[in-house]
């Protein structure tokens, strides 16, 4: 590995004169070979370099034109391009920059209009209580609470019977259900009343 | 430059969007709010209609004694499903018609409570009603301190439970014209 690393110092005219006679000396024909295929190499790269420089040389120039630097627009040449680095990052930012900025702007105006458009829920008013809905035959209602609210029902169902649309058990358990007499429903509060004799009469 | 302007024309015009959505949005929505605004006129057109409202109360004593259903009650698919089916019996005790108004009508039961009715509202339709009911132990605690219901005349709702001579009350109020 050193061996090829010395011999590519010596293509590259890094060694110092000592260094270079004694490699000289040293060299067997498969270093030559190695030699001689750097410089078949080098030969590749320098016949390809103004073809790649021309290739980028308009990347510049629309990175330049884009950020508003006019004063640097005049470094086209192809020295200005390569020592700039490789353009493959720069056409990348300026390809980028716009998508990203789209997508940017379509994710807020999409969260705009649904925000938008998205019907808005009425705002409680307390203590107003919710509607009722029995779109089952029976819904239970916990007595816990001091006043139960359901579910607005259909349209359809608000015609086909009343509608409970709060409930205050008080102390006693209860529940609401929905008993079907023929093709309608009657909506039904019972309560769980304590037995007569365990409660006071009126006077 | 012009990439620069790019850069600012679209999202202003992606961002005008929703405004312009919005703005068609409202350009409906005016019919449906000019339904809420309660005018105290308008209350007062409903006066009338008040008036012919009432609530028809029958007061049903459900018993295992064996002695069917009262035909006095009329037709009452109900009381043949369950829970009503629990009992066999049910006797027509009373059938009072309670006028519907803002203020409250009360009708003392059997048990000694008393029924409470009020009209709360006429909906915008003219047809659905919201009315309140109430059942109070005098000198003692709130039965049912509060139900509101909203039904249309004709249509019914039952609350029972309470009990009574070895079974149960049920009270069938009805709006009723």
């Amino acid at each position: 590995m050193s061996r090829h690393r010395d011999l590519m110092r010596a293509y590259d005219g890094e060694l110092t004169p000592e260094e270079a006679a004694e490699l000289e000396r040293s060299l067997s024909d498969e270093d030559r070979r190695v030699l001689a295929g750097l410089e078949q190499v080098g030969d590749v790269v320098r016949a390809c370099e103004p073809e790649a420089v021309a290739r980028f040389a308009g990347v510049a120039d629309q990175v330049m034109a884009a950020l508003g630097e006019s004063d640097v627009a005049d470094s086209s040449g192809p020295e200005v391009v390569v020592d700039r680095g490789p353009a493959r990052p720069v056409r990348k930012r300026a390809t980028s920059m716009p998508v990203v900025v789209a997508g940017l702007s379509l994710a807020i105006a999409a969260a705009v209009a649904l925000w938008v458009t998205t019907p808005k829920a009425p705002a409680p008013s307390a203590p107003a209580p919710l509607g009722a809905s029995f779109t089952s035959p029976t819904v239970p209602v916990s007595p816990s609470a001091p006043t139960e609210s359901l579910l607005e029902p259909p349209d359809e169902d608000a015609d086909l019977a009343a509608t409970i649309e709060a409930v205050d058990f008080g102390n006693q358990p209860g529940s609401i259900f929905m008993v079907p007499a023929g093709d309608e429903s009657t909506p039904v509060v019972w309560l769980e009343d304590e037995p007569a004799g365990a409660r006071m009469e009126p006077l | 430059m012009r990439a620069r302007c790019w850069f600012l024309l679209v999202p202003a015009l992606l961002l005008a969007l929703p405004a312009v959505a919005e703005g068609n949005k409202g350009g409906k929505a005016p019919p449906a709010r000019t339904e809420k605004p309660k005018d105290p006129k308008a209350k007062d057109e409903k006066r009338p209609a008040e008036v012919e409202l009432a609530t028809e109360v029958m007061v049903l004593h459900a018993t295992n004694s064996g002695k069917g259903i009262d035909s006095a009650i009329g037709k009452m698919p109900e009381l043949k499903k369950p829970p009503f089916s629990s009992y066999d019996s049910y006797a027509l005790l009373s059938k009072t018609r309670l006028p519907l108004s803002k203020d409250d009508k009360t009708m003392t039961l059997p048990n000694g409570r008393v029924l409470k009715t009020k009209l709360l509202e006429v909906m915008p339709d003219k047809d659905h009603l919201r009315i309140s009911a109430s059942i109070n132990q005098p000198k003692g605690k709130t039965f049912l301190p509060l139900l509101e219901v909203k039904a249309k005349v004709g249509q019914a709702f039952i609350v029972a439970g309470q009990s009574y001579k070895g079974g149960i009350l049920v009270l069938v109020i009805r709006v009723v014209k």
